[in-house]
């Protein structure tokens, strides 16, 4: 699904960041732990070609991110990877279907409300698709957060941190449908936490260590 | 859900905020475009009103106010001229046209002007029913005048002394309705006409009758022809036509040195007036354009602020697949937005408030003023109110473009 080579990045003359090689095959889970600051965030962001890594070679489904230009780089985000943060942060002046109808938008997918509202309806939250973000219940927030990301049917889900501001009912239940929604888009998920109690649920995980 | 949708969802975020930046706009547009209306129309009027006479020629006085009551009939005129005079000068080989007034009396507040048939010649006059006036105390109404006094051909009425309603009526002296003129849109419209021995004889009787009885009212009737009531063989001006430009060196001089005589042209004393009144509007143009200007900056203050608040929405869209130019115009339609609605309604409540005074000014039945037109300045006032917006949603559209988005989000 995606391979990463000779990895470095960092801010100013400190690096966060060193990977000499990591590829991941299409469907596969992965968790990648780490303590503050081991880079798990940058690791997505540069995953998700939000960053450019200082140097390496980043390639998403046979695509080359390195080499691809901003405007075509933003288009291929928004259609193959989905991103759940860890604050959530649905655009609180659009209800929850506005939300996902703006992401589909952004992606330059023909905004289709039936699609979105059945997606709605499957995460349990036709009853606040007209709402606004404020009026949401943690479980609704975190579930309408998922709901975005996946509402493009994305190859790729990368979640940071989904689960560390939840008790453990609602984090155990937001990684059970991060993983069901990931199985019914046959996407590669990929989890950065530092949430010990989530560890066990993945088959791979990539541990990352303090770069310096 | 386009861009459009999310800049105007965002704006329904802060709807109190929002509105304050659409009212300060309106409001300056709205003061811009009365003043447009206002000015445009007036000037209109006055060159309309004047177009074809190209001296007036009266008693002395002031020059200005001897324009104002004879060719725009809005003041009282400075007194009268012998007959004699008037015939030299339209004798005068410079002079190829020479229309006589007779002013003094009205009806209704409708001025009853004593003239011959060049003077509907003069602003393409028609009759709309009936005919021209051939005998004394026949007279023919202006549309307005008709339509306001409900006078009819073959109706009789009579005079009123002064200029204003309320003056004493010439009882003695009825006129008979015999045409009605067809809307002109100049000054025409709102007079009364007849032959100038009609109002000799109004005032001759008159004058003989009730002598004594206008003494005493001499204060009242402060209106009327600077206290002197037109006696016949006398004309309270002459409007004249020059046969050549090089009239206009010569003649004013000629007739200014007579010692009774003035001599005034309505195109320098309108421009004088509107350069009077001109001051006026500069200034308060000059307070709109300042209230533009604020609005602008209101406008810019508001996104600059919300784009502050909205950091992490902007690097979500961005993560979302917004490339930085959708930012870019989703800031400045959020900006074009505020300002086409402050310009809709600049719009609106200029032309309401040019209509709501156009019908006070008409009241008055001295100045027509409409709100239902449009004229070309008004185009780039919305051009100029627009390039305001785009302005004041250039600076907060850049930093859109340019959010650092791993930035944004990294922060917790």
């Amino acid at each position: 699904m995606f391979a990463l080579e000779n990895i470095c990045h960092g801010y100013g003359s400190i690096d966060v960041l060193r990977l000499a090689q990591w590829s991941v095959g299409p469907g596969e889970r992965w968790l990648i732990l780490g303590p503050s600051g081991s880079g798990k965030s940058t690791l997505l962001h540069i995953l998700a070609g939000i960053i450019r890594p200082r140097t390496g070679s980043v390639s998403v489904g046979g695509e080359n991110l390195s080499t691809m230009k901003p405007a075509r780089l933003d288009r291929f985000r928004g259609r193959n990877i989905g991103i759940v943060f860890q604050r959530m942060h649905l655009i609180p002046s659009l209800t929850v279907l506005r939300n996902l109808l703006l992401a589909q938008y952004l992606a330059g997918v023909k905004p289709d409300p039936l699609k979105a509202s059945s997606l709605l309806d499957e995460l349990g939250l036709a009853d606040v698709a007209n709402r606004l973000p404020d009026a949401l219940s943690v479980g609704e927030t975190q579930r309408a957060a998922v709901a975005r990301a996946v509402v493009n049917k994305p190859r790729l889900i990368l979640a940071d941190e989904p689960t560390s501001n939840l008790d453990d009912a609602n984090a155990t239940a937001a990684l059970d449908l991060l993983r069901a929604q990931a199985g019914s888009c046959n996407a590669t998920l990929v989890v950065a936490t530092h949430d010990r109690r989530i560890r066990d649920c993945f088959e791979h995980q990539l541990e990352l260590g303090m770069a310096t | 859900m386009t861009l459009i949708g999310l800049s105007a969802a965002y704006i329904r975020a802060r709807a109190l905020n929002a509105a304050l930046n659409v009212l300060l706009l309106g409001l300056g547009v709205g003061t811009i475009v009365v003043l447009l209306l206002f000015s445009h129309q007036l000037e209109e009027r006055l060159e309309r009103d004047a177009r074809g006479v190209d001296l007036v020629v009266g008693a002395k006085g002031s020059p200005l106010q001897l324009i104002l009551s004879s060719v725009y009939h809005l003041d009282v005129p400075t007194g009268n001229i012998p007959l004699a005079d008037a015939h030299t000068i339209a004798a005068n080989p410079m002079v190829k046209a020479a229309v006589p007034l007779a002013l003094g009396d009205s009806y209704l507040g409708f001025r009853i002007v004593g003239t011959d048939h060049a003077y509907v010649a003069l602003y393409d006059g028609k009759t709309g029913a009936g005919r021209l006036w051939d005998k004394p105390f026949e007279a023919v109404l202006g549309a307005e005048a008709a339509a306001r006094s409900h006078l009819r051909l073959g109706d009789k009425f009579v005079g009123s002394h002064g200029l204003v309603e309320g003056g004493e009526k010439h009882e003695h002296s009825p006129y008979t309705v015999v045409g009605i003129l067809a809307a002109s849109g100049s000054v025409l419209d709102r007079l009364v006409l007849t032959s100038v021995e009609s109002v000799w004889e109004v005032h001759g009787q008159g004058h003989h009758d009730e002598d004594g009885h206008h003494d005493e009212d001499g204060d009242k009737g402060g209106d009327h022809a600077a206290d002197e009531h037109l006696q016949p063989q006398e004309v309270t001006a002459l409007l004249v036509q020059y046969r050549s430009p090089m009239a206009a060196a010569i003649l004013p001089r000629q007739i200014n040195a007579q010692s009774a005589l003035q001599a005034a042209s309505p195109a320098f004393e309108s421009a004088r007036l509107l350069s009077l009144v001109g001051v006026g509007i500069d200034t308060v143009q000059a307070f709109a354009v300042v209230l533009m200007l604020c609005a602008g900056l209101s406008v810019f203050i508001a996104l600059y602020n919300a784009l502050r608040e909205r950091r992490y929405d902007l690097a979500v869209m961005r993560s979302l697949g917004a490339s930085r130019s959708k930012l870019l115009a989703a800031v400045l339609i959020e900006g074009l937005i505020l300002t086409s609605l402050g310009v809709v309604l600049g719009l609106l409540l200029g032309h309401l408030l040019a209509h709501g005074l156009g019908l006070w000014l008409e009241a008055s039945q001295r100045v027509h003023i409409t709100g239902w037109t449009l004229i070309r300045d008004e185009a780039a006032l919305v051009v100029a109110a627009l390039c305001i917006g785009l302005l004041s949603a250039a600076l907060p559209a850049v930093l859109a473009y340019r959010t650092d988005i791993a930035g944004v989000l990294a922060k917790r």
